[in-house]
């Protein structure tokens, strides 16, 4: 009897653990993941999974809500696994677009539907040595706070910020000479602000890879670079700038301990009080030699082994779609990557508070901003690695730029052969 | 004939867990180290080459030495300071219960956790720093900071020289190490505690009818007779610290410039990170063969036996 009584419990173990059903009752279900919008979010995400549902009665979407450290490996786990969600708004997409594993939205979606997203978006994150990975969804365009009293006692006119990013470098410098304040809360490292190969393209450096090999080793990228090297060794900006640590460079602004702060909107203000919101005052962000303001992107991606790819993708250009990420940035400081909904009075309303004005900034900045994705190459999460490490000895004093360029050039195009 | 059986059914289970979690998956990384794999494309066979690959490596060297220094730094630390905690715990005062227990709650506590208070207690404008400051001193920024650690002292004390002697360990890994001091010292502390507990009240008793002063019994007396519990106490640390991850993946990310990369991050790195799986397997297994033997060199200093019979 014993034995019997162990099998049915295996069984019942092993049925009830077994991966779910996509076809279930007849209906497709569909595995929906996004990053962290938990309980906040979770009736404008269920509400638009009811609208869905109710227009297409043989879908069912499952809403799973995954950490922003956790997605990217759990994607990954899944689709090794071979049991990968169906739409995933997905992180760290270098990793995967280089082994052909997502769906070409570039065929995927009729050009009807790629025409009504910005052109910039839609070749923006996902967009992979000439086709697109992923559906663009929300975003943010950068703009800039800065403390009026730091400015002050600095000897600088708060009603003129800087305007370019030399600009920006050289007020920074000014702030920190007179005030011994840092000038710009800024982060360098890869996995949080704008690393060496943002700078190089906010400063119109781009590409980097010409066919088999890199352009980086040249006097152009030297003298970007260089600019940067300089502002950090006179603590224009602050020794933490080279380090991963999320969110200090709020904090340094907050504090009163940093004059500026580039950041994507107006929802810091929650950590602002009464007397820090009088001190500060929202503006454009510093333009490089580009001209264009950055920008980052949520974005929605498909799985090639998805076994609903048609209903995935639809399900995708819903979510992404004009109404609902319209009704999303109603309920959030975020801009829209379409562009109907980018051209809705509600980014041109009167702002009420200074949040509403960094916003209006940032939306105001959308048709001249530029996704920052980086470089379309293969094993590129390796050599952004050493591009940062090379570019890090340099600030710190270890070696010229020069001859961190050039080390950079050698190691990448031995990885490019490599690869 | 059930007799004879029933031995091997006792130890079945623990076989069968043994060769699931451990056997298959040392062989399957054997298999893996010697192939090119990312994951998503099938496995190319390329015999040795990773193992070749990780000679050629310039920052498999860096990461080895690190990882080495790091457990220099890290087990003679543990070995005494933990030692010292348990001597001053092993007495009878009232409430000592309640001090053992409140000394064992950074082992309890989550490295994740303790990884983001010590952070912002290394942050160049964060606690430490500013006690330091209160004393006149301007302290560095203590995870960022690249400067070996003689170097550090050497411009703090006025002079201007510099060699690359003086370039190890770097303040940021010598941080990262007092974490991991911090953390494992109290639960090396209660082996050694349960040690002292052994030892016969009669021996400290007579050494102190003999004249011996307190410090001349601890060296006499108590350190040869806790003999056991040391081997014990650093082969654990030594395999820890050559393990750590925890440290490094919540505080530095390996950085700066990798001068706090150990290897089980660098492995993390190459498989989870650049995909690169084979040779993170083969590296893993330089791991595997390096804390071997450490374990056989304390094994053996021990004469083969640790079981601690003090």
């Amino acid at each position: 009897m014993r034995p019997f009584l162990l099998l049915v419990s295996l069984l019942f173990i092993l049925t009830t653990c077994s991966s779910s059903d996509h076809r279930d009752d007849g209906r497709i279900t569909i595995e929906f993941w996004t990053i962290a919008l938990g309980d906040a979010f979770a009736d404008y995400i269920n509400g638009m999974i009811a609208t869905y549902e109710a227009q297409h009665p043989n879908v069912r979407v499952r809403w799973v809500d995954v950490s922003g450290t956790e997605v990217a490996e759990k994607f990954l786990a899944s689709l090794v696994g071979d049991d990968p969600p169906d739409v995933v708004n997905a992180y760290d997409l270098p990793r995967f677009l280089q082994y052909d594993v997502l769906v070409n939205m570039d065929e995927a979606v009729s050009p009807a539907d790629q025409a009504k997203r910005l052109e910039s978006f839609w070749q923006g994150m996902g967009y992979y040595q000439g086709s697109n990975y992923a559906l663009p969804w929300y975003s943010s365009v950068n703009m800039m706070w800065y403390n009026r009293e730091i400015f002050s006692a600095a000897g600088l006119d708060p009603d003129q910020p800087p305007q370019t990013i030399d600009e920006m470098l050289e007020m920074g410098r000014t702030i920190r000479q007179q005030t011994g304040k840092y000038g710009i809360s800024w982060y360098l490292h890869p996995s949080l602000g704008t690393p060496a190969w943002a700078l190089l393209r906010l400063d119109g450096f781009w590409p980097l890879f010409d066919g088999d090999h890199t352009t980086i080793n040249s006097p152009k990228a030297c003298a970007i670079l260089q600019k940067w090297v300089d502002a950090y060794k006179d603590g224009t900006l602050p020794p933490e700038a080279l380090a991963a640590a999320g969110r200090d460079n709020v904090n340094w602004f907050i504090e009163g301990r940093a004059a500026m702060l580039p950041f994507s909107g107006g929802w810091i203000t929650r950590y602002f009080d009464t007397s820090f919101e009088a001190k500060v005052t929202a503006t454009r962000h510093p333009r490089g030699a580009l001209g264009k303001m950055p920008a980052s992107n949520m974005v929605l991606v498909v799985p090639k082994k998805s076994p609903n790819v048609k209903e995935a993708v639809a399900f995708g250009l819903f979510v992404t779609n004009d109404v609902n990420q319209l009704a999303f940035c109603r309920l959030v400081a975020i801009l829209p990557s379409t562009k109907k909904a980018a051209a809705d009075p509600y980014f041109r309303r009167p702002p009420e508070t200074i949040a509403d004005v960094a916003n209006s900034i940032s939306a105001a900045d959308i048709p001249n901003s530029f996704v920052q994705a980086p470089p379309d190459v293969r094993g590129w999460s390796r050599m952004e690695d050493i591009l940062y490490e090379e570019f890090a000895k340099a600030m710190g004093g270890q070696q010229s730029i020069e001859k961190a360029l050039a080390r950079v050039e050698r190691k990448w195009n031995h990885l490019l052969h490599y690869q | 004939m059930h007799s004879k059986i029933s031995p091997y059914l006792f130890i079945a289970p623990g076989l069968l867990c043994l060769a699931t979690f451990f056997a298959y998956p040392l062989l399957d990384t054997f298999w893996l180290s010697l192939h090119k794999y990312n994951i998503f494309d099938p496995p190319e066979f390329i015999g040795l080459e990773n193992f070749r690959r990780a000679l050629d490596d310039e920052l498999f060297w860096r990461v080895l030495a690190n990882t080495l220094l790091y457990a220099l730094i890290v087990v003679p630390s543990l070995v005494v300071i933990s030692f010292f905690l348990a001597l001053l715990l092993n007495s009878t005062l009232t409430g000592i219960k309640i001090f053992r227990t409140l000394y064992y709650i950074p082992v309890v506590t989550s490295i994740v956790v303790a990884g983001i208070v010590w952070k912002w207690i290394y942050n160049a404008d964060g606690l430490l720093n500013a006690l330091l400051q209160g004393l006149g001193i301007s302290g560095p920024s203590w995870l960022a900071d690249a400067r070996g650690v003689p170097q550090a002292l050497v411009e703090f004390l006025g002079f201007s020289f510099s060699s690359p002697w003086l370039s190890e360990p770097a303040i940021a890994l010598f941080s990262v190490a007092l974490v991991t001091i911090w953390k494992a010292a109290p639960y090396y502390m209660i082996i050694y505690l349960a040690g002292l507990q052994g030892i016969p009240v009669q021996l400290m008793e007579a050494a102190r009818v003999d004249g011996a002063s307190w410090w001349q019994g601890v060296r006499n007396v108590i350190i040869p007779t806790i003999q056991p519990y040391t081997l014990v106490v650093s082969i654990i640390a030594t395999i820890g610290a050559l393990r750590t991850f925890g440290e490094v993946y919540v505080m530095t990310g390996g950085g700066p410039f990798h001068r706090t990369n150990l290897l089980s991050y660098y492995i993390y790195t190459l498989g989870f990170k650049y995909l690169e799986v084979g040779y993170a397997s083969a590296v893993s297994l330089i791991l595997l063969a390096i804390i071997m033997v450490f374990a056989l060199l304390n094994f053996r200093m021990a004469g083969g036996d640790n079981t601690g019979s003090a």
